[in-house]
């Protein structure tokens, strides 16, 4: 029976490790909502309230889209979660929102104005590419 | 349409925007949106829709609509509509929806009140322009001219989505109601294409409808952008009445003066429809087939003798393959559309069984709250060319075109 030495994992290979959970926590996006909604959210049920089949949150209130616009990350991550391009999700939207089955997402160019929303009505939610500096919100990383 | 009906619909459309209005202040889940939408056509040969062969401007649709939560889980929705397309519509605002809806949850909700009607992918949205990348639904598939009654019914729906295993989902509306049909409207105006290559003063006395039932299914088996779908659409007791006169220069001088009397009642109609829609990044495809089937007893008489009907039971099939493409604010699209020879041609006109068009159609988004199309159509066959005005005497020519532009604005 030999004795296998014992082999120290290389500096390198930590590195890259620490740099692949950092990069796929950086990559997260935040989801912002309400700070009285506690509801937990995760990629499936956001996707049926981008796409309008989840219409109420469980405690009644209605969901209320805020959508940041000319934010090439935040439309990216809109695009990771609904499954449709910027146009098509507006398209989806404009489809359900002229047949009276829901209501259109609110489009904010300032993500001051989009945070202020979210605060103002108990069922808003928005994705944005950054929540580090905002306060006031739930925020929720997916 | 008679006095009292009309001044009742402008009456309860004018309410509709009281109320919408009123609602401003109510509450901050309170929403408020619309368009306006100005085109125009223009066709080789034949009026298609309007009056089309000179060119037209009278191709306009408008919508103010809102969308209040009082409570949790209830919405009030409602939308006021008004349309010009050459005949039809005339700027009269009326109601296109309004309803309240209680959603239970994902899988069970219900509305009631003026509701839209579904079936397929676009008849409860075939008014809205920016919904699409055509200006022109494929006609078989989608009439403008048949809005008043299928785009919407007053009664109750219930809806819902369940989740299936590994991501797929089954989505449900099924509605029940009564449809208002517009004496001066499509099924009038086709009623009396029928008739009115043989008589003149053609009128309708009577035109009414029952109930309408009907269900839509959509299944979405867990592929990202794809769903298939399936509705059915039942109508029944329809009554339509027209009358006509045999003018003096006809052929057979025995008919000249007399009155033609044509009477379908207790009519019912069972459309179905299948559709698919599958889009993947910046391309987006659909197709559909549609059938209807009629049950029709017809009641012909000639000066006031009966004649025998010809029994006919009509069978009506049509179908579409539709691709399109975004390129940044731009979107081209192309459709094939086909309404084959389902139907025994009228009065030895061959090409008026059929309907055959190639479209190609362009979208350009300018802003976020502008919309400008533009769109080509080659068409061969007369098959959906009504007559009701006179306004397609000879159905002489097989092959014509017809162009479409539309600006819309959102707010």
């Amino acid at each position: 029976m030999t004795n296998t030495p014992h082999r120290p994992i290389p500096r390198f290979a930590l590195a890259l490790a620490f740099l692949l959970v950092a990069s796929l926590r950086l990559s997260a996006d935040p989801i912002l909502l309400n700070p009285e909604n506690n509801t937990p959210v995760n990629e499936e049920y956001l996707r049926s309230i981008l796409t309008g089949t989840e219409r109420f949150w469980e405690n009644g209130h209605e969901v209320l889209i805020a959508v940041l616009k000319n934010d090439p990350k935040a439309e990216q991550a809109l695009n990771r979660f609904s499954g449709m391009t910027a146009s098509k999700f507006k398209n989806h939207w404009q489809r359900i929102a002229f047949s009276g089955r829901g209501k259109m997402p609110k489009q904010f160019s300032d993500i001051e104005d989009l945070v202020e929303f979210v605060k103002r009505n108990p069922g808003a939610i928005a994705i944005v590419s950054d929540a580090k500096e905002l306060r006031g919100v739930n925020v929720a990383d997916l | 349409m008679l006095p009292h009906i009309k001044e009742a619909k402008r009456g309860l459309a004018h309410a509709t925007l009281l109320c919408l209005f009123c609602t401003c202040g109510l509450s901050q889940t309170l929403s408020v949106g619309g368009f306006i939408s100005t085109g125009y056509l223009e066709s080789s040969h034949y009026n298609y829709l309007a009056n089309t062969e000179e060119g037209t401007t009278d191709f306009v649709e408008a919508a103010l609509n809102a969308s209040w939560t009082p409570a949790n889980r209830t919405t009030l929705n409602g939308q006021a509509f008004l349309f010009e397309l050459g005949p039809y519509g005339n700027y009269e605002p009326f109601i296109d929806y309004l309803f309240v809806e209680y959603s239970y949850s994902k899988e069970f909700g219900i509305r009631a009140g003026r509701i839209k009607r579904e079936l397929g992918l676009y008849t409860h949205i075939q008014d809205i322009d920016i919904s699409r990348t055509s200006i022109i639904l494929p006609h078989g598939v989608y009439d403008p001219r048949y809005r008043a009654f299928s785009a919407s019914l007053d009664g109750a729906a219930i809806y819902g989505t369940f989740g299936l295993p590994g991501r797929q989902r089954l989505t449900y509306n099924l509605y029940g109601g009564h449809v208002n049909i517009d004496p001066e409207g499509g099924l009038a105006g086709f009623t009396l294409t029928a008739t009115s290559r043989l008589t003149i003063d053609n009128h309708i006395e009577t035109i009414d409808s029952n109930t309408n039932f009907g269900a839509q299914f959509w299944y979405s088996p867990g592929i990202e952008g794809l769903r298939l779908g399936y509705g059915r659409s039942e109508y029944y007791d329809v009554d339509i009445v027209s009358h006509g006169t045999f003018p003096s220069n006809i052929p057979d001088p025995n008919l000249a003066g007399l009155e033609f009397i044509s009477k379908a009642i207790d009519t019912s109609f069972a459309l179905d429809q299948f559709s698919i829609e599958y889009y993947v990044g910046n391309w987006n495809f659909a197709a559909e087939y549609h059938s209807s089937t009629a049950d029709i007893t017809l009641e012909q008489s000639i000066g006031g003798i009966s004649i025998p009907s010809r029994g006919r039971n009509p069978d009506f099939r049509a179908w579409y393959l539709q691709g399109s493409r975004r390129f940044g604010p731009f979107e081209i699209g192309l459709t094939y559309a086909e309404e084959p020879n389902n139907w025994e041609p009228e009065f030895d006109t061959v090409n008026a069984s059929h309907q055959k068009d190639r479209q190609i159609s362009l979208r350009y988004d300018a802003t976020d709250n502008w919309t400008l199309k533009l769109e080509a159509h080659s068409i061969r066959g007369t098959r959906r060319l009504f007559n009701q005005h006179g306004q397609n005497p000879v159905l002489g020519q097989d092959s014509w075109t017809l162009w479409a532009a539309k600006s819309t604005i959102t707010f």
